[in-house]
């Protein structure tokens, strides 16, 4: 209050005209923002400071006009103030200078900026990043005598929070050398000697443009700043510059960012959602846990959490995604060239990786929605070395499931969930990091009466990241993961009979990556990865008291395997024009009890060719193979769906993608246009025989069938990422087709012919668009419309056992009505006041604003045929985000 | 934010989501289908008598149902050579032979329509059975000869009893089975019920509408059947199976397999049930369980996918043809239980009603005419004054006092307990 009071009577002082030169200016115990405020009005606008908080000084200046900016200085240093300067601009740091000049040699003494100079937290508070882009860095000796080409090497970190940026091109203008920023936001560039632009891009990051003298090998670390403004100049998008430079096809990255403005059903930023609206993704429907990505079922996508596996990736049975979002940095789906160091599965690789934590203070945030609650926790253990992040959300549905009408089989019922993120990641040396990280979820739905499921993820893993030469890094990470679904049918709560039954996995995995720069052209990714899983496809046992029980206490035998592999890949810039990528991968699988051993050596093709700087062809073909399958027979993935390993009699699913696609940037590098098109084989893909018996059964490969499959497609693409409105705009065509391998007779599937898989939906269009009307507030617009998926219908109707009985043939031969959606959100983002304690955040949407009644299946009864409707009505939700 | 309209807007929108999944009426444009497999329904029942019924599936897209007759005869024959011939139930009246029009013949003689009937008394289970048979069907003018697979007679169960209890946080009766089997583990029941209820009104009051006068009568006495007592029947609709391949023993006490609410007819004065258990292979368990998911087990998020299974009778003639149900040999057991609410009080009426009377003078039949003719009933009588003759009567709508309009029947079971007439 009383530094409002002593501006207000300055303003009043100063608002009779103009001040000569001699006329007196005083301000008496004002605090250093508020001086500085007044210095920038009367004086110049170039001059920042960064307040210390434990600094609590007041500070009264009394001097003649054109002196009294030296006297406030003057009174800044008194209190332990060092004024800097940069050109024109002034720095006030308390206790601290401001390099403006780094000595020769900097960063080959492993320093960074972001060493305790307070520069980094200046530039997050000053937004003056470009000052720095027009410095020139030098890196290394120019007496190194070195000819050719050197390695530069360094962490991308975000300016405020100091966390690494994983997924940003950092690229060379002149020599054509790209590369693509890791989870550790680690890069490494082959640079001529001399003169060089280094260029940065990430998605919602601002460009940078570094100018570089470079003598010999070195680091240079660099801070990026999240895109505030709503940039109106050309600027080279991220995806434009991977579209052009990487010869990877079919990745998608989307932060965080992005995800959390998508509009959803409860209006939280959901991971498994926002890769639902990217082309080529698919669903069985709202609600259904999984996604089919290019044809693929919901078993052939690998989905790693920090390396680990998420074998189920939903809560409340699909309504949302395994992950928090406050957790997630970035999400990025490859969907067609997988590289070699991924495997396991043959659709798509979907790679989540979770914040480090900030590196500079302790910060958080909370939520509240309608059905969750979240909050979560970050920040420095140890300044400048070890950092934290935990996070935890849980539900509160109950009450609307008690809201439900009393006829609907979930009226009654129970449902929750529950999840923790904890990570620490510390950093030993500026070469070595260690990062710790923990995931623990559990579910639960009861019905009313029966049954009652629950399921429950945990993994565990420590990474070690190494920089063991300026050529060569290694990554190696250790874990274990499981999942746990459990049955519980308690037959009209009769003791006697009632029973649970548990499914488990078991994993322990090693994986060792090494990245090595062999040559200005060749860059080489090599490692092993090993993983043993002990699945327990089926455990029963009594539910009530065992003594007083008739259920026997039994399991089918559990199932052990070793899965090592080997691979190696190498990206080969032949010319800034063209780029080339192989690999080979050698997946085995070694089944115990019985032994079986099964060894698949699968290769990774991909090469692009810019025709221009803005246009760009790609072509890429990869084989895959996968040892771990899903066994189910209801469309939707199910808690009590069991996994099981390759067997003598189970053969690892194969698969093949042959896939090529253009590339084109227009509109002066903000729209993407991209056109992929995909074939694709896979062989030894189960599917059930009529009626098999998914649980507790010990002979279930007598009840599955192998099928081949084939899906096609071509998928359009117009992504703008800056700029007021961005989102992207996508059609895709795609088939995806199944047929038995085997001729079983009249048994045979649709009589050995080709049938629809259950997420054929040939045609799909969909829409993410958020437009920017200021920095706070936004709206967002999510649209799909999608062909029906296949259903199989019954073709009559017969009396049988007392009951009218339904006659079923072809398997999905009929479509339910499409799938139309359109979902709007206003988000309302925090002001820009950096000195407030909490920034608080709203979104306020509605799912589903047409009210379209969208078939999530259709089903025939004694009363007739019925369509069921997962979310039939506008569902107006409101989000509550609070940071701090 | 106020936080009371914060709560009130999540109500409102929570409102909305529970009204949002539901399940709607929808009719899609069904394919047209020529495809009319045989179903073949029924067990071969060891020690008793068996009746096979065949029908064609219909098609969903037809309008109302065409009847269909299957000619059939057959014959059950053992490993050891025992044949038993059909002695078909109704026997076709007709010419000496059976003629299709497209040289298919079946010879007279024991030849059936939709029903195969067997004296199956004298099988046991020391051996195994299989059914033979030949169909001609009119709509298809194709002469047919099916087998079923070689049948494993099944071992009988014991019915250990019927039970039932009270859930007064359900505000459901739940009945209860328990039975042993030495040697099965996959059981299947049927079960047929009784039940007798009553009206909502007696009335002892009954208008002649040809003589056009008002009667009293009282039910000992007059002999006349009272409209307040009713009997109504039904058969098991649903599935009823259990496996105990998964227990210890082969048995089970009180499965809860049959749920009757509280304010269900059923309960109002006396129900009986009967059921028949018996015992099955673990193929025909697998095709019971699977007609049981796809045609009662639809409609959920996890609902599998449909899918038809195989059954074990085939045709020789044809073996391209789709053949629908599961052949069985196996022995009935029977038991029965009565709930009697007048011991337990479980039962709570339904509703709460208003009825539309009419009060009616006594001195104008025309108009006690025209609301008899409006299925109006006589109630009560209005006496005034000191006179013995009543001035006027109220008519009810007659559904609540004719018992039958709900669908009953005034035949009591024979050796029903409760002796209301």
């Amino acid at each position: 209050m009383k530094r409002i009071l002593c501006i207000f009577l300055l303003a009043a002082s100063l608002g009779n005209g103009g001040l000569r030169a001699q006329d007196l200016l005083e301000v008496k115990r004002v605090e250093l923002d508020s001086l500085v405020h007044f210095l920038r009005r009367e004086f110049r606008p170039d001059i920042y400071f960064v307040k210390d908080e434990a600094e609590q000084s007041t500070f009264s200046v009394s001097a003649p006009r054109d002196a009294f900016l030296e006297a406030a200085f003057d009174a800044l240093r008194e209190k332990g103030y060092i004024i800097s300067s940069y050109g024109s601009a002034r720095f006030i740091l308390h206790s601290k200078s401001v390099f403006t000049s780094l000595p020769s040699g900097w960063f080959d003494d492993g320093r960074s900026l972001t060493d305790d100079s307070g520069l980094q937290q200046y530039l997050a508070e000053q937004s003056a990043v470009v000052t720095f882009q027009n410095k020139v860095y030098e890196i290394g000796d120019s007496s190194a005598g070195r000819r050719g080409k050197v390695y530069v090497s360094g962490h991308v970190r975000d300016i405020s929070s100091g966390e690494p940026l994983a997924g940003v091109s950092v690229y060379d203008d002149k020599t054509g050398a790209y590369t693509v920023t890791d989870g550790a936001g680690f890069y490494r560039l082959a640079l001529p000697v001399g003169d060089n632009f280094l260029n940065l891009s990430g998605y919602s990051l601002d460009d940078m443009r570094l100018t570089l003298k470079v003598w010999d090998d070195g680091t240079l670390d660099v801070v990026m700043k999240e895109k505030v403004l709503a940039l109106t100049g050309a600027v080279v998008s991220a995806d434009a510059v991977s579209h052009h430079r990487d010869a990877k096809m079919g990745i998608e990255r989307v932060r965080m960012e992005v995800i959390n403005k998508i509009p959803t059903a409860f209006g939280e930023g959901d991971i498994i959602k926002a890769v639902l609206t990217l082309p080529g993704v698919k669903s069985v429907g709202e609600a259904s846990s999984g996604f089919n990505v290019r044809g693929g079922s919901t078993d052939q996508n690998l989905i790693l959490f920090n390396d680990g596996t998420i074998y189920n990736p939903t809560h409340l049975f699909g309504i949302f995604s395994a992950f928090n979002p406050d957790i997630v940095s970035e999400v990025e789906l490859y969907k067609s060239s997988i590289p070699a160091e991924f495997g396991g599965r043959i659709s798509s690789v979907l790679d989540v990786h979770s914040r480090e934590g900030n590196a500079n203070k302790i910060a958080g945030s909370a939520g509240i929605g309608l059905l969750t609650s979240r909050l979560h926790l970050e920040g420095p253990l140890v300044k400048g070395r070890t950092t934290f992040i935990v996070g935890g959300r849980t539900t509160y549905s109950n009450w609307l499931l008690n809201l439900l009408p009393k006829d609907s089989e979930y009226a009654g019922g129970q449902a929750s969930f529950s999840d923790i993120n904890a990570s620490l990641t510390h950093k030993i040396n500026e070469d070595n990091t260690l990062q710790a990280y923990a995931y623990w979820s559990r579910d639960g739905f009861d019905f009313a009466i029966d049954p009652a499921f629950r399921y429950s993820n945990l993994n565990a893993s420590l990474k070690w990241r190494s920089r063991l030469s300026g050529r060569l890094n290694l990554t190696a990470s250790a874990g274990y993961d499981q999942y746990g679904a459990r049955l519980e049918n308690s037959l009209g709560k009769n003791e006697r009979s009632g029973y649970a039954v548990n499914t488990q996995i078991r994993q322990g995995f090693a994986k060792l990556n090494f990245r090595y720069a062999l040559n200005d052209a060749h860059n080489l990714s090599y490692g092993a990865n090993f993983v043993f899983y002990h699945l327990q496809p089926g455990a029963m046992t009594p539910l009530y008291d065992p003594e007083n029980s008739l259920v026997r206490t039994w399991n089918i035998d559990g199932q052990d395997a070793l899965e090592p592999a080997v691979y190696v890949s190498d990206s080969w810039t032949v010319s800034p024009q063209l780029t080339l990528e192989g690999g080979v991968r050698v997946s085995t699988l070694l089944a115990l009890h019985p032994a079986k051993f099964y060894a698949n050596p699968e290769f990774r093709l991909s090469g692009k060719y810019s025709l221009r700087d803005n246009f760009s062809v790609k072509a890429g073909f990869n084989t895959m193979s996968q040892h771990i399958h899903l066994i189910s027979n209801t469309s939707s993935i199910s808690p009590i769906d069991t996994w099981q390993l390759s067997t003598d009699r189970i053969r690892p699913q194969t698969g093949w993608q042959a896939a090529a696609g253009l590339y084109w940037t227009v509109a002066g590098g903000t729209i993407d246009l991209t056109l992929e098109a995909y074939y694709k084989r896979t062989a030894h893909q189960l599917d059930y025989k009529s009626g098999a018996t998914t649980l507790m059964n010990p002979h279930l490969a007598d009840d599955l069938v192998e099928t081949y499959g084939k899906a096609y497609g071509v998928e359009l693409m117009a992504k703008k990422t800056s700029g007021k409105l961005t989102g992207w705009v996508s059609y895709s065509y795609a088939r995806a087709q199944l047929r038995e391998m085997q001729d079983r007779g009249v048994e045979t599937i649709n009589g050995g012919a080709w049938y629809n898989a259950p997420h054929d939906k040939p045609h799909e269009v969909k829409l993410v668009g958020n437009y920017k009307f200021t920095h706070r507030y936004s709206l967002s617009v999510n649209l799909d419309y999608a062909t029906g998926r296949p259903v199989t219908l019954p073709i009559g109707l017969y009396q049988y056992g007392g009951g009218w009985r339904l006659a079923y043939s072809q398997r999905n031969t009929y479509r339910i009505p499409d799938y139309f959606r359109l979902d709007l959100a206003v988000n309302i983002d925090p002001g820009h006041y950096l000195r407030q304690f909490s920034h608080m955040s709203w979104t306020i949407g509605v799912y589903n604003v047409t009210a379209r009644k969208n078939a999530y299946s259709v089903f025939f009864d004694s009363a007739g045929s019925h369509m069921l409707s997962v979310f039939a009505c506008p569902i107006p939700y409101i989000n509550l985000n609070l940071k701090f | 934010m106020d936080t009371k309209y914060l709560f009130r807007t999540a109500l409102l929108a929570a409102s909305l989501l529970a009204a949002a999944s539901c399940i709607y009426p929808f009719e899609p444009v069904l394919p047209a289908t020529s495809e009319h497999p045989l179903v073949v329904e029924g067990d071969i029942h060891l020690g008793g008598q068996t009746t096979l019924r065949l029908s064609h599936v219909r098609s969903l897209t037809e309008d109302g149902f065409a009847y269909d007759p299957i000619y059939c005869q057959g014959y059950i024959e053992g490993e050891d050579g025992t044949r038993i011939e059909g002695n078909t139930s109704p026997l076709v009246n007709g010419p000496g032979i059976l003629d299709s029009g497209y040289g298919s013949v079946l010879p007279i003689g024991n030849v059936g329509v939709n029903n195969l009937h067997f004296d199956t008394a004298g099988l046991t289970k020391v051996q195994r059975y299989r059914l033979h048979f030949d169909t001609l069907s009119e709509s298809g003018n194709v002469l047919n000869t099916f087998e079923s697979d070689w049948l494993d007679p099944c071992p009988a169960p014991t019915i250990d009893g019927l039970s039932y209890t009270t859930h007064e946080d359900l505000e459901e009766l739940w009945i209860g089975l328990s039975m042993h089997c030495n040697g099965a583990h996959y059981f299947r029941w049927t079960f047929s019920e009784v039940w007798e209820y009553h009206s909502d009104l007696n009335s002892y009051l009954k208008w002649d509408n040809i003589h056009q006068t008002m009667e009293h009568y009282d039910v000992r006495v007059d002999g006349y059947p009272s409209l307040y007592y009713c009997w109504k029947s039904a058969n098991s609709a649903q599935i009823n199976i259990f496996s105990t391949a998964n227990q210890k023993e082969d048995r089970f006490e009180e499965l809860a397999f049959h749920r009757i609410s509280r304010t269900d007819k059923r309960l109002q004065v006396m129900y009986h049930i009967t059921v028949r258990l018996e015992a099955m292979s673990e193929n025909a368990y697998n095709y019971w369980y699977n007609m049981q998911q796809v045609s009662e087990g639809q409609g959920s998020l996890f609902a599998p996918t449909p899918s038809e299974m195989a059954s074990n009778v085939h045709c020789l003639t044809d073996p391209g043809l789709q053949v629908i149900g599961y052949l069985g040999a196996s022995v009935q057991a029977e038991a029965d239980m009565y709930y009697d609410n007048s011991q337990e009080q479980f039962y709570q009426p339904a509703r709460l009603y208003a009825r539309d009377d009419q009060t009616v003078s006594a001195y104008r039949p025309d108009s006690m005419r025209y609301w008899y003719n409006r299925r109006y009933l006589p109630f009560n009588e209005i006496y005034e004054g000191l006179s013995d003759e009543p001035s006027a009567y109220v008519w009810t709508p007659g559904d609540c006092i004719d018992c039958r309009r709900q669908g009953g029947t005034k035949t009591a079971p024979e050796g029903w307990p409760t002796g209301h007439k």
